[in-house]
């Protein structure tokens, strides 16, 4: 404390004591308002004043410049100081007046002694206490004595120049590199660590790693050591030797830092343990003390990964490192990850900007028992006037829960009052890293109202999607009660009739659609034609069953989804029956080696089975071969069952009295084509371009992957994770839709094609992800913020929740939207066209074969569409150009394949402008939802019918969706609450 | 420090109480060596509360240093003394380095102005009652003397009595002039 300002204070409080409580306030507010240290003495004096006034039993007191005090002054004020301490306190006031006989210096000195002496003795106690507690607050190694003295040359290149302390690994000198000319620290292993084999090859592990990070704010590592003395080997450390001072003894020292100093700081140890952890590196021990700050103010994170290392060494003493700094996880022995880095991270932002330790405890449980279960005191009740993102910020980093951490480094500096360093890459040219987007500072959260609206809309959206689908869905019109169990179990009665009574192996049922109706109508459609199929004939979906006494051989048809082998095998039969469950198709193939009998097939119980009345049937001369060996076959004509207009053949062959082929053939039944191939230049330019664009596509996307790897623009981590996800879903979903057996060759054929596929799909979306996302980072990355959100793990993230909500109310809509224009279409021309996916009907196993697929190929559209508007972007220069061809294009080709009246026209214009929005505005997350909720409900079949056998699957599927709109619903929301209490004022 | 320290602090404890001031400059470099010693030995063992009590320690490296069988009560006194004194030196110059270090290593320069920050209340420097006890020595050696062996060495008043030969009066009298002198003057700086 300057003299003058020591001046001031006493001038000051002499004149406050004379003053009533609130003319002091006054008078300290106009004389010393902006200068608290001067307030805060004067305040200090005026309380000393009082209890003195108290002390001296009345006697006013007024402190003076204390003079210096000769021997003989001293034994004076002796005698006079315990002669007022004798006596009772009111009377001692008196006593001193009296006995100092007007010298006024000698009275004041006495007087203030006998006000001392009460406090004195505590105050002496305290400043000892202190003096002991920055002795084992800092281990400096001031206690021990060194190794090596000043002055000694080590390894032939360091002259020691002192020691500059002691940690967990060992001592810490400063020392000249006489070769390089420069400073540097020495760290030397204890004794016990040096001579332990295994711990000095993890060091020596560690320091290899801490080596690759070279950034401004980590501390450099530059070579390690050994040196021989009498005392034995000593491993040693060479570092950067920082001329400066550690945070916990500046905090110490000063209190907190003021807010933009301490930004600057957060900064900074962000930037550090950024580039740490993007090595691979953690630091486990991040605290104050690990913190140094040069001259220049600049910030060096030391001990990278070393204390992992010390805890390991220490054994059963695994917490005596620095508890006050461990995530819960860390102290309950848990995994330690980034996220336990981001917590010290966010203890040390907290005590910058407070200059207060989180938690503070006197035992190891007690600060375990805090880290674990208590909440952190909110950084503003410490400092009023803290920066309440800060304070968010903090708060989030100190969630006990590592999920609800930021997710990096990075991501934490982005927080950071005034930075946006994504913003700042992008203004720099730089491709900006994954965890930059990710970082973005990019709020999603939705007011609770939009929030609201949306789930509202998108459950109300699914009810209309659900009323026009009861309009117009086939299973909705046609008889479509049985379900696939219960026909399979016909088809077996059927062939049981036929004569085929073994039980094969294994059989494989589903529904197909029929389009040959649809199709021949399609002309020349009516009302009334549409009325027909209601009776279930003519047919708009079948029943197939294939049985094999052998395992079926399975093959990868040429777009990566599985098959069956064709029917060739001996005793292989396939049978086919309509909704309602009567025939429609027969073929058995024969056995192949036999001798057979002259019987004659009984075709009636086919009829039967068809429910014909075969009597009705004129017979004819057959003209449809039967695929397989016959030795009699037939035909008849007639008309339909159930509608007596419309005429119907029958083909039918057998073999040895046994039926193998019968066939209902409509008049819209065709024959497959009997064209011969005929190869032309053209079809040959046809399949060059072809093959040539999905060649030029691959290798073009692999030269741009390598580059970028090699760059180092390339998202890695996002690629395998895209990709890994993708495998993931692809094999389970074909490992759900196809039949399992109990052999292991047939079973290991499957598996190694599920595999395949799943490989092929997945490696073809790590190259296009590798090539192309760098493209979208560079140019769009707002669009994939959330993606790369949730890629780093953090599905909390509002943006997240907030994305997957409108990307499911996108997949609604658009689904809806169809419908609806269906719908339309048909309340003004009739039925027109029906909408029947049949996929995943059959159980529980194929519809979650259906929803794993879907997902695994509903990134591949959201990312394809994404990357075609970036690619636009580059080309066009403006977002809303690249948007309109976005729109045409989709437009168009929803136009061109979908839309055949004007009456759906606005539908279309309806849904390319949603998806439009969604790929220009939203991004990939909302995209990659939407397709997958998009095509989730496609292959549902929606009714109200709640009792039919269907039913369960479009429950299922509606209760994933209605999962998606609420989790997306709860973290846009942001743990706000729904129901807003207005703000109270006081 | 070998198994015959004991002994030896013993024997150089009762040469110094029978008036042998070589004894004393024999002693105190063994004591001090054991505090500080000891001190290291308890920061690492009680890191985590962050708490030093300076007599504690100084208790305890009596312990060491004496043993159980050749504890006697003026004995202990004896070596109090000397221990309070070091215990003094021990902590004055460690937070002399402290200080020392934090206005070394360029605090000058760090573009963090410290008078921005709130002041916290403004504790008792050990430094400054180191000062004011060097200021205290200059006018009553005893009752500097006093002090150290009453805070730096947590002596009680029989055990002062003993070492310094004063009777528990003149102590008490001496202690609380000492100590109001020394709040004072910690209060001026």
């Amino acid at each position: 404390m300057t003299p003058e300002r020591w001046q001031q204070i006493k001038e000051l409080t002499n004149t406050a004591c004379s003053l009533t409580a609130e003319q002091r306030t006054t008078l300290l507010e106009k004389s010393c308002a902006r200068d608290l240290r001067t307030q805060f003495g004067v305040a200090a004096l005026i309380t000393f004043h009082e209890q003195a006034t108290r002390n001296l039993g009345g006697m006013t007191t007024r402190l003076s410049v204390s003079s210096p005090v000769t021997q003989d002054g001293w034994q004076q004020i002796e005698q006079l100081f315990q002669a007022a301490l004798e006596l009772a306190p009111e009377k001692r006031a008196a006593f001193l007046a009296d006995a100092c006989q007007g010298d006024e210096a000698l009275r004041q000195e006495v007087e203030a002694l006998v006000v001392y002496q009460e406090a004195a003795g505590g105050a002496i106690q305290a400043a000892i206490h202190d003096a002991a507690e920055l002795l084992a607050m800092t281990p400096t190694g001031f206690l021990e004595k060194s190794r090596f003295a000043p002055g000694v040359l080590l390894a032939g290149r360091y002259r020691v120049v002192g020691q500059l302390g002691k940690g967990g690994m060992g001592e810490v000198y400063r020392a000249d590199d006489l070769k390089l000319g420069q400073s540097v620290a020495l760290k030397f292993l204890t004794a016990q660590l040096s001579n332990d084999k295994a711990m000095l090859a993890r060091f020596l592990g560690e320091v290899r790693t801490a080596r690759q990070v070279t950034h401004p704010n980590v501390c450099r590592v530059h070579d390690i050591g050994e040196i021989q003395t009498d005392t034995g080997t000593h491993h040693f450390l060479s570092m950067e030797y920082i001329d400066g001072e550690d945070l916990s003894s500046l905090l110490r020292r000063i209190g907190r830092l003021p807010s933009d100093k301490a930004v600057e700081i957060a900064n900074q140890l962000c930037a550090g343990l950024a580039a740490a952890h993007d090595a691979g590196i953690l630091h486990r021990d991040l605290k104050p003390a690990n913190v140094m700050i040069d001259g220049r103010g600049k910030v060096r994170i030391t001990d990278f990964g070393l204390a992992g290392l010390a805890e390991q060494f220490r054994g059963q003493d695994v917490m005596s490192g620095t508890p006050a700094y461990m995530a819960p996880e860390q102290l309950a022995g848990k995994e330690v990850t980034i996220k336990s880095d981001i917590y010290a991270l966010g203890l040390v932002i907290y005590e910058i900007f407070t200059g207060k330790r989180v938690f503070d405890a006197s035992t190891l449980d007690d600060l375990r028992r805090l880290h674990e279960s208590s909440a952190p005191t909110n950084p503003s009740q410490h400092v009023k006037e803290i920066d309440p993102q800060v304070e968010k910020l903090i708060l989030r980093c100190l969630a006990k829960d590592p999920a609800d951490r930021p997710a990096s480094a990075i991501q934490v500096a982005a927080a950071l009052p005034g930075n946006d360093p994504l913003a700042a890459a992008l203004a720099a040219g730089e491709t900006p890293s994954p965890e930059m987007v990710a970082a973005a500072p990019k709020e999603g959260a939705l007011r609770p109202v939009v929030a609201l609206s949306c789930l509202i809309g998108g459950i109300a959206m699914l009810a209309v999607c659900m009323f026009a689908a009861m309009k117009v869905s086939p299973q909705n019109r046609i008889p479509f009660k049985k379900s696939a169990e219960v026909l399979s179990e016909k088809a077996n009665e059927i062939t049981a009739k036929f004569g085929y009574t073994d039980t094969p192996a294994e059989r494989f049922y589903r529904f197909y659609s029929d389009y040959s109706y649809q199709e021949s109508i399609r002309e020349n459609s009516s009302p009334e034609k549409f009325a027909k199929i209601e009776s279930g004939q003519p047919l708009l979906c079948v029943f197939v069953e294939r049985q094999s006494p052998k395992y079926f051989d399975v093959r990868m048809s040429g777009n990566g989804f599985w098959a069956f082998d064709s029917q060739n095998e001996s005793n292989q039969l396939t049978i086919m029956l309509d909704t309602r469950g009567r025939l429609v198709e027969f073929s058995a193939v024969p056995p192949q080696f036999g001798v057979g009998s002259d019987a004659k097939a009984d075709f009636s119980t086919a009829f039967q089975a068809a429910e014909i009345d075969v009597t009705t049937f004129k017979e004819v001369a057959p003209n449809w071969t039967p695929p397989n060996a016959f030795d009699e076959r037939k035909a008849w004509e007639g008309v339909m069952l159930d509608h007596k207009e419309i005429p119907l053949r029958v083909e039918a062959a057998s073999f040895h009295g046994k039926l193998v082929f019968f066939k209902l053939i409509f008049p819209w039944t065709k024959p497959n084509s009997v064209d011969a191939e005929s190869y032309t230049t053209r079809d040959w330019a046809g399949v060059f371009v072809f093959f040539g664009i999905l060649w030029g596509v691959i290798v073009t996307a692999s030269f741009l992957a390598w580059k970028n790897i090699k760059s180092g623009s390339g998202d890695r981590k996002g690629a395998f994770k895209v990709s890994l996800a993708v495998f993931v879903l692809t094999f389970f979903g074909w490992f759900f839709s196809m039949n399992h057996v109990p052999s292991f060759f047939p079973e290991l054929d499957r598996i190694t094609l599920g595999f395949r596929a799943a490989l092929y799909v997945s490696v073809l979306t790590c190259i296009v992800y590798l090539a192309l996302e760098p493209i979208v980072r560079r140019n769009l990355p707002d669009l994939i913020v959330s993606w790369n959100r949730l890629l780093a793990g953090d599905w909390r993230d509002p943006l997240v929740g907030r994305d997957v909500l409108l990307g499911a109310l996108v997949g609604i809509g658009h689904i809806t939207l169809i419908y609806a224009g269906f719908y339309v279409e048909r309340l003004f021309h009739g039925d027109f066209r029906m909408y029947f996916f049949t996929g995943g009907l059959i159980s529980l196993r194929s519809w979650a074969a259906g929803v794993l697929t879907t997902a695994g190929i509903s990134f591949g559209y959201g990312f394809t569409f994404i990357c075609l508007l970036a690619v636009l972007f580059l080309l066009l220069r403006r977002r809303l150009f690249a948007g309109l061809v976005i729109f045409t294009l989709i437009a168009t080709i929803q136009i061109l394949l979908f839309t055949q009246s004007w009456i759906f026209l606005p539908f279309t214009l309806m849904i390319a402008t949603g998806l439009c929005f969604a790929i220009a505005r939203l991004g990939l997350m909302t995209m990659v939802v939407a397709q997958a909720v998009f095509m989730w409900l496609e292959a549902t079949l929606l009714t109200f019918n709640f009792s039919a056998w269907y039913a369960n699957g479009m429950f299922l599927t509606l209760g994933l969706i209605l999962l998606l709109l609420l989790y997306g619903f709860k973290i846009s929301l942001a743990n706000r609450p729904l129901l807003m209490t207005p703000p109270t004022y006081e | 420090m070998t198994d015959s320290a004991p002994l030896e602090v013993t024997q150089l404890l009762l040469a110094w109480r029978n008036g042998d001031q070589q004894a004393l400059t024999r002693l105190t470099p063994l004591v001090y060596d054991e505090l500080r010693r000891l001190a290291a030995h308890y920061l690492r063992r009680e890191r985590t509360d962050h708490t030093l009590q300076a007599t504690a320690l100084v208790n305890e490296a009596y312990l060491l240093l004496i043993g159980q069988q050749h504890r006697d009560w003026q004995n202990r006194a004896h070596f109090m003394a000397i221990a309070a004194h070091l215990m003094r030196n021990i902590l004055v110059d460690h937070a002399r380095t402290h200080a020392a270090a934090k206005r070394g290593r360029g605090a000058e320069a760090l573009p963090l102005d410290e008078a921005l920050a709130v002041p916290g209340q403004a504790k008792p420097d050990v430094l400054a009652l180191n000062e004011a006890l060097n200021d205290l020595a200059k006018h009553d050696e005893r009752k500097c003397r006093i002090i150290e062996l009453r805070y730096f060495g947590g002596l009680s008043m029989d055990e002062i009595a003993e070492v310094t030969g004063l009777s528990i009066a003149t102590l008490r009298r001496d202690l609380r002039m000492a100590e109001a002198w020394l709040g004072r003057q910690i209060q001026k700086q």
